[in-house]
């Protein structure tokens, strides 16, 4: 059974962490890290997500850090069996940068690479929910490749139902 | 030299009783695979599709027993349980991957359902308002109890931290409070936990087709089923020759036979 938990994040198994959350806000915001603030899902915002992940979101709000124009999301998403945590900045409404902090899958662990995730570098979201760019997929890390993909496209999303305070 | 009455014997025993004890051997799965076999061609007429075992012991051969025991806390909005990974508000299935359950508070209306790695943040209905995953906490979580403040105050392996209700920032801290502590789950809601823990159970249908495949049996048993696949081919083969190497009861008659 595949339960499709977004946001899930055990670590009962060997977790290989890439980058801890903290220096992944610190290398996105310098020495002045913002408090973190949430962002409450409406009934919009489910059925945004829902259409992005392909299931629905299995929580009612989501964490994120922000200064001016420019926000950080840490978010989980499984990619076939195991919780994979993507930190992805938004800045003026496009991805500046996607990195892979923790993987927890067997296989798939490609996508960790920077060959993978610059190709989010400046995409944006389309009306359709979708990347302004094409990003290719990596051969034996289709799941782990969707996943990451799902959240970039899901921080561009919520990062464009925030208050940027203009 | 005296003439052997019947020289076709000595070289048919041989065969005849490897057929007798491989048959013998191979009747048992033969059996069961022919029944199956038989069940199996009539599921549908025989609605054997709605038809639910809920065995104890065939349910732990699907892994719908759970292999721990619950852990249990009490909160005003009802029993948080781990069972397995799994969490449960009274018999609602909440999240899985849920770790092993420390402790649960109430915070603000809500209920902050702690694990050693993760910190589960639910509305009294059972609504997972969010995960605060292993990056979110200060440290791996060994006890939670209620702040002063009207939050929350964890105890973890790099100390006592508190945050307030929404739990968004954690402090370093010297308080003491009433830790969360476990209590004894009340029979009734764990047979209903357990209800939800295995759904309805498995189908008859698929538990005659891993019975006929031996699946049901452990990894090893297909293996026992394909001998005895094999073993009936050779029942077949030896059956055939030692018909055909059988002499005629007529021609029995004429040697002096029945």
């Amino acid at each position: 059974m595949l339960a499709a938990c977004l946001f899930a994040s055990g670590l009962a198994f060997a977790d290989d962490i890439y980058q801890e959350p903290q220096v992944f806000l610190s290398e996105a915001f310098g020495d002045d890290v913002p408090e973190p603030k949430v962002l409450w899902l409406s009934d919009e915002h489910r059925t945004a997500a829902a259409q992005i992940l392909q299931h629905s979101p299995h929580m009612l709000r989501v964490r994120y850090w922000q200064s001016g124009h420019r926000t950080a999301w840490i978010l989980d998403e499984i990619g076939k069996e195991r919780p994979i945590t993507v930190g992805i900045v938004v800045d003026e409404g496009a991805i500046d940068q996607v990195g892979v902090l923790i993987y927890r899958e067997s296989i798939g662990w490609e996508v960790r690479h920077r060959f993978f995730t610059q190709q989010f570098d400046q995409a944006k979201l389309n009306e359709r929910l979708m990347l302004t760019k094409p990003i290719d997929g990596i051969v034996g890390a289709t799941l782990s490749v969707r996943a990451v993909t799902g959240l970039a496209r899901l921080a561009v999303y919520f990062d464009s139902v925030v208050d940027h305070g203009s | 030299m005296a003439l052997d009455p019947n020289p076709l014997r000595p070289r048919r025993a041989p065969l005849l009783r490897w057929h007798r004890w491989i048959g013998l051997a191979a009747a048992l799965i033969v059996v069961v695979v022919a029944v199956t076999g038989v069940l199996i061609n009539h599921v549908a007429s025989l609605n054997l599709r709605e038809i639910y075992v809920d065995n104890a012991l065939v349910l732990d051969r699907y892994g719908l027993v759970p292999e721990q025991s619950p852990i249990s806390y009490q909160s005003p909005a009802g029993w948080i349980t781990w069972l397995d990974g799994r969490l449960f508000l009274n018999a609602t299935l909440v999240a899985d991957q849920a770790g092993q359950g420390v402790g649960a508070v109430s915070v603000d209306g809500m209920i902050a359902a702690a694990a050693a790695d993760q910190i589960f943040l639910l509305t009294s209905e059972g609504g997972l308002v969010e995960r605060l995953s292993s990056h979110a906490l200060p440290g791996r979580i060994v006890a939670i109890g209620e702040s002063e403040a009207g939050g929350v105050l964890i105890n973890t392996d790099k100390g006592r931290f508190t945050s307030g209700p929404d739990l968004l920032e954690w402090s370093s801290t010297i308080t003491d409070t009433a830790w969360s502590e476990t209590a004894p789950l009340p029979d009734g809601i764990y047979q209903e936990i357990l209800q939800a823990f295995r759904g309805d159970g498995v189908s008859l249908d698929r538990v005659l087709l891993d019975v006929h495949t031996g699946r049901l049996f452990g990894a090893w048993a297909p293996y026992v089923f394909d001998t005895a696949a094999v073993a009936l081919l050779f029942l077949a083969i030896s059956g055939v020759v030692n018909s055909l190497r059988t002499p005629r009861r007529r021609n029995r008659g004429q040697n002096g036979g029945v």
